[in-house]
């Protein structure tokens, strides 16, 4: 299982947070919650809001469906550890789900493995669109490890310059 | 002996004079005990009932539709089928209306479908598989796919997932 939490940069980080919660789709909504909690004190806007929920809807979304091939056991579970330094945003989602043969095919805009689940292929498109930055990690049979980075809060930057 | 008597007419008519006005104000003010709506004594003056549970709460109205329940509802009118969007779109809600939507879609034989976004505030890709699914169904009968009340965010989406070509969006 890969190592969520880099070492380095622990210093910085100002609030960090660890979940757990059973790999179901019901979930999806709840994990948008708790990042809008967390990112709550940042002041974001509602795009940034708007945007890193859709990122963790989708990075929780994928390992429900296609990390845990959508069985909805309870044993199965999804880690989302989110942490903040300064004004940015670390979120990662990881699963120990089947895992990803090939990373960059998985994220072609509308490659998908399951289309007979209405799945448009663009869990990772939108990830990369929204984040600053996404990094995934995944070794066949040993799960996956979403990290995506954003900036909160530049209204603040803005406002200041004034 | 009158004087008892007097004194318990006084008594009895002064009983039956607080009765009368108690009964008043409950009638006018609402004054006293009285059932919530789930069934549970509480002093009426005092909003909102605390026994009312969080998915039930009055939201603030903005429009006459709002007042109805917040999922999603389908309406066939001529050929086509117009699907009014839950405020939230994820994998989880899409499911169900891909297979309500399909149900539609067989069973009435409409030929085109109309996505109402007017209550949605988030959607992810989920809901551009709705989209794509319904519009490969429906698009070999030479069926068309319309998005109204497309707000800037969502617009944004359609955008970025390149419906633009499939989906007409209409102001």
């Amino acid at each position: 299982m890969i190592e969520i939490i880099e070492k380095k940069d622990v210093k910085t980080v100002s609030n960090e947070m660890r979940l757990e919660f059973a790999a179901i789709s019901d979930n999806e909504a709840f994990a948008r919650m708790v990042v809008a909690a967390f990112i709550a004190p940042l002041n974001p806007t509602l795009e940034e809001l708007a945007d890193v929920k859709t990122a963790v809807s989708e990075a929780v979304t994928n390992a429900v469906i296609h990390g845990y091939e959508n069985r909805c056991s309870r044993e199965d579970k999804v880690s989302m550890y989110c942490a903040i330094r300064k004004d940015v945003l670390e979120v990662v989602i990881a699963d120990q789900g089947i895992g990803i043969e090939n990373v960059k095919r998985a994220m072609e805009p509308l490659y998908t493995t399951r289309p007979e689940l209405d799945r448009s292929g663009m869990g990772f498109a939108f990830m990369e669109a929204f984040m600053d930055e996404l990094q995934v990690h995944s070794e066949p049979g040993d799960g996956t490890v979403v990290r995506m980075y954003k900036k909160i809060g530049l209204s603040s930057w803005i406002d200041s310059e004034e | 002996m009158n004087e008892r008597m007097n004194e318990r007419i006084y008594d009895e008519q002064r009983e039956l004079r607080t009765q009368g006005v108690l009964s008043l104000l409950i009638h006018v003010e609402g004054v006293g005990n009285q059932p919530c709506v789930h069934g549970v004594r509480k002093p009426s003056r005092q909003p909102p009932c605390v026994h009312e549970r969080m998915n039930e709460r009055q939201k603030p109205i903005k429009t006459e539709r709002s007042l109805h329940n917040m999922d999603e509802e389908f309406k066939v009118i001529d050929n086509y089928l117009m699907i009014r969007l839950p405020d939230e779109i994820d994998h989880h809600k899409s499911v169900d209306i891909s297979a309500k939507a399909d149900r539609y879609i067989v069973s009435k034989k409409v030929g085109n479908v109309v996505f109402d976004f007017e209550r949605t505030t988030f959607m992810d890709s989920s809901g551009i598989g709705i989209i794509l699914g319904r519009y490969k169904k429906i698009s070999c009968f030479g069926g068309r796919v319309y998005a109204v009340n497309v707000d800037s965010r969502i617009r944004r989406i359609l955008l970025l997932s390149g419906l633009q070509n499939i989906v007409e969006i209409m102001e």
